[in-house]
């Protein structure tokens, strides 16, 4: 007599596990969970993206009411019709550029972003653009991620991340621990099979079915969400392929614990205090530690420095003015201009400047900000939980870098605007201070508006969404294999005196 | 070929010397019965030829497989009834009887499992039924038919009469006899005098993990076994 074939087990082991209500009343609930942390990311992003299209049609409003008032202000005007304010006049150059000069810079939502909601819920999606907005735009939401190192939402990527784990644990530790619960493991180790190999059958059996059912309540929450799934085909293979390999980690884990064949309520404890460590203790702890030795700059400090850079800037403005216009060899002859230079035209000049005095300020944040991006990417590699979460937002296209990538094409786009503008204001300071043609009510040293440049940002391809996860992925196979095969290992002997 | 051999087997645990230098051979269709009060060492040294535990030193070989070498080869050729027979509850008699028919590297149908059953003596109404409603007696019946369905060449029975009744206890008897009768090697450990005396071959009593006395259960009437066993565990 031999040790029965792993085969005959499995099966044996695969068709009672399948009647088992546990394994499908852990499946339902990590469906619905996964259906309802997907439909309310959509959700939310639908109504961003809503307000993405709201901005692009006031960008096409504001270029119509635009050339209306240019059409306006050079029609003639009549006997009684007094002077008018130059920012009210898009065909004066200065005031075109402080005050019609607005534009938004957009980062649409990919196809396959309800897979996780990463930053979507914390860092804009649309930023208002103006010429002389220092470094770009606005920054008056929070920079730093609050939760990148923590829970998160309740999105998808959280329900994979942490709820799943839960069920499996549950599964296994109910499932396998049932003998000994049971009484019954005596006379299961007094036959001819040892531990490895019924251990080993009863968790794939669990796993066959588990595997599927997981997968298969993935596609169905993305597709109920909305998700076009016939053009994420590729992402969305690799988000399968890394909800695999997570649950194949925390199966490792089931069977390192369960190899010694505990009862259901120390199986459970361990996996508790386990689960805990990993999705709580251990990021809370990386995330205390990043705070204590890399703080980031004071948010405070940063207004202060903006507040006393201006003070100073407001002080020596003529100063400066006379110095930067000294300094400019087609604009030199005209130094005498720089006390009278109107308001827009000023600020082509000082906020180059504030933005040169704030700028050890705001490199220190930046550099603060890709430090962070470096630590985060650094603990998923120990920790799967999180590794597996920024992942899910790499593919979804939500992750930080994606975020930081739209803010710099964001400021390059105002660069590029400026290089448009700035020359134009700043050639008025060669030109006489001519009174406004008395004809019409509009300065007309800016005839036409000006045909400015769209934003644009590079998207990076699926491909190469995928070549970046791919490391953390060949991580998790490596961890989740080690793991297995020390569990495996341990189940050497029948835990029975 | 010896159905069981232990020679000279010795296990401790920290200064308690559980079982100490013990030796027993078995015939095929012998049954012996080993006798002791509580922590004599019985389950222990059953638990040593089950490989559950590993003697510190000897030998012990289950029809001829060294059993500290190849305990699983040891352990195919061993039926083992325990005290408490526990079975799955959402599992009919049949199916766990095909469970642990599998466990055992055997594949059987439902007609040799109804065949083991009633062998075993569990009627035939209770064949289907889940094995949640059985009582512990025929649960018992069902570890019977377990180690039949093994087709083993020792059987080892740990306390197999605790907490049956009479009727129970008698079926169990007339399985032991069976399959002595059919060459299969017994090795009971137990209280129960009358029932040794009932189907034993041979008997010895352990006290404090050593055999104080070995006899042919032929010798001895049932008063002159209790009196042994009373005087071999005062002395």
């Amino acid at each position: 007599m031999s040790a029965p074939a792993f085969r005959d087990l499995f099966i044996w082991e695969w068709r009672h596990v399948g009647r088992s209500p546990l394994l499908w009343s852990i499946v339902f609930v990590l469906l619905a969970s996964f259906t309802w942390g997907a439909a309310t990311t959509a959700f939310k992003h639908d109504q961003q993206t809503a307000a993405l299209e709201r901005a692009r049609a006031d960008d096409q409003a504001l270029i119509a009411n635009i050339a209306e008032r240019a059409v306006a202000y050079r029609a003639k005007i009549t006997e009684d019709a007094g002077q008018v304010a130059y920012w009210q006049d898009p065909t004066n150059v200065a005031g075109y550029s402080e005050y019609f000069v607005r534009r938004h810079a957009l980062k649409p939502h990919l196809p396959l972003s309800p897979l996780a909601t990463g930053v979507s819920d914390l860092a804009p999606s649309r930023l208002e653009i103006k010429l002389n907005t220092p470094f770009g735009f606005n920054d008056t939401y929070d920079f730093e991620n609050p939760r990148g190192l923590a829970l998160g939402r309740f999105d998808f990527a959280f329900a994979v991340v942490v709820l799943l784990p839960i069920g499996l644990l549950l599964l296994c530790a109910l499932l396998i621990t049932f003998e000994r619960d049971r009484g019954m493991l005596r006379l299961v180790a007094a036959q001819a099979v040892g531990p490895r190999r019924w251990i080993g059958a009863r968790m794939a059996a669990i796993l066959a079915w588990f595997i599927p059912a997981v997968l298969l309540a993935q596609v169905v929450a993305l597709a109920i969400a909305g998700v076009p799934l016939g053009e994420v085909a590729a992402p969305l293979g690799v988000s399968l392929v890394l909800t695999l390999l997570y649950i194949c980690f925390w199966s490792g884990i089931a069977l390192f614990v369960l190899a010694r064949q505990p009862t259901a309520g120390a199986a459970l404890g361990m996996f508790g205090a386990i689960w805990a460590l990993l999705i709580i203790g251990l990021p809370m702890a990386v995330s205390a530690l990043v705070a204590t030795f890399d703080p980031p700059p004071s948010a405070i400090e940063y207004v202060d420095a903006q507040r006393r850079v201006r003070d100073e800037i407001d002080a020596q403005r003529d100063a400066l003015l006379t110095h930067a216009l000294g300094a400019r060899p087609d604009l030199a002859a005209h130094v005498h201009r720089a006390t009278s230079l109107d308001y827009a035209t000023r600020l082509s000049f000082l906020v180059p400047e504030i933005e040169r005095r704030l700028s050890p300020q705001r490199v220190a944040m930046e550099h603060h900000r890709v430090r962070q991006e470096r630590v985060a990417l650094a603990t998923g590699f120990l920790l799967p939980t999180l590794g597996t979460e920024s992942s899910f937002a790499a593919l979804a296209g939500t992750d930080p870098e994606r975020q930081r990538r739209f803010e710099q094409a964001a400021r390059e786009y105002q660069q590029q605007l400026r290089a448009c503008v700035y020359p134009l204001v700043q050639a008025e300071i060669t030109r006489p201070p001519t009174p406004p043609i008395r004809e019409t009510r509009g300065r007309l040293n800016l005839p036409e508006p000006l045909d400015l440049p769209e934003f644009g940002m590079t998207e990076r391809s699926n491909a190469e969404r995928i070549r970046n996860v791919l490391p953390f992925a060949l991580w998790l196979t490596l961890v989740a294999a080690v793991i297995s095969i020390a569990g495996w290992r341990r189940a050497d002997q029948w835990q029975v005196t | 070929m010896t159905a069981l051999q232990l020679d000279s087997v010795s296990i401790s645990f920290g200064p308690l010397h559980a079982v100490a230098d013990l030796s027993i051979q078995l015939r095929p269709g012998e049954v012996y019965a080993l006798l002791g009060p509580n922590g004599a060492g019985k389950t222990t040294t059953l638990n040593m030829i089950l490989g559950f535990l590993r003697p510190e030193r000897g030998s012990i070989a289950v029809a001829g497989v060294d059993a500290l070498t190849d305990p699983l080869g040891a352990r195919a050729r061993i039926g083992y009834l325990p005290e408490t027979v526990m079975l799955h509850p959402t599992l009919s008699a049949i199916e766990n009887l095909t469970y642990f028919a599998l466990l055992a590297g055997r594949k059987i149908d439902v007609t040799t499992a109804r065949r083991l059953l009633d062998e075993a003596g569990l009627q035939s109404s209770a064949h289907e039924r889940h094995s949640g409603s059985f009582s512990k007696g025929m649960r018992q019946k069902v570890g019977v038919a377990i180690a039949l369905a093994k087709q083993a060449n020792l059987l080892l029975l740990d306390e197999p009469t605790s907490g049956l009744d009479a009727s129970a206890a008698n079926d169990l008897s007339n399985v032991i006899r069976t399959a002595s009768s059919r060459g299969i090697a017994v090795l009971m450990a137990t209280h129960d005098l009358f029932r040794v005396k009932d189907v034993a071959h041979r008997l010895g009593i352990l006290r404090s993990g050593q055999l104080v006395e070995e006899r042919d259960a032929a010798t001895l009437d049932p008063v002159a076994l209790e009196q042994l066993y009373l005087q071999r565990l005062a002395s």
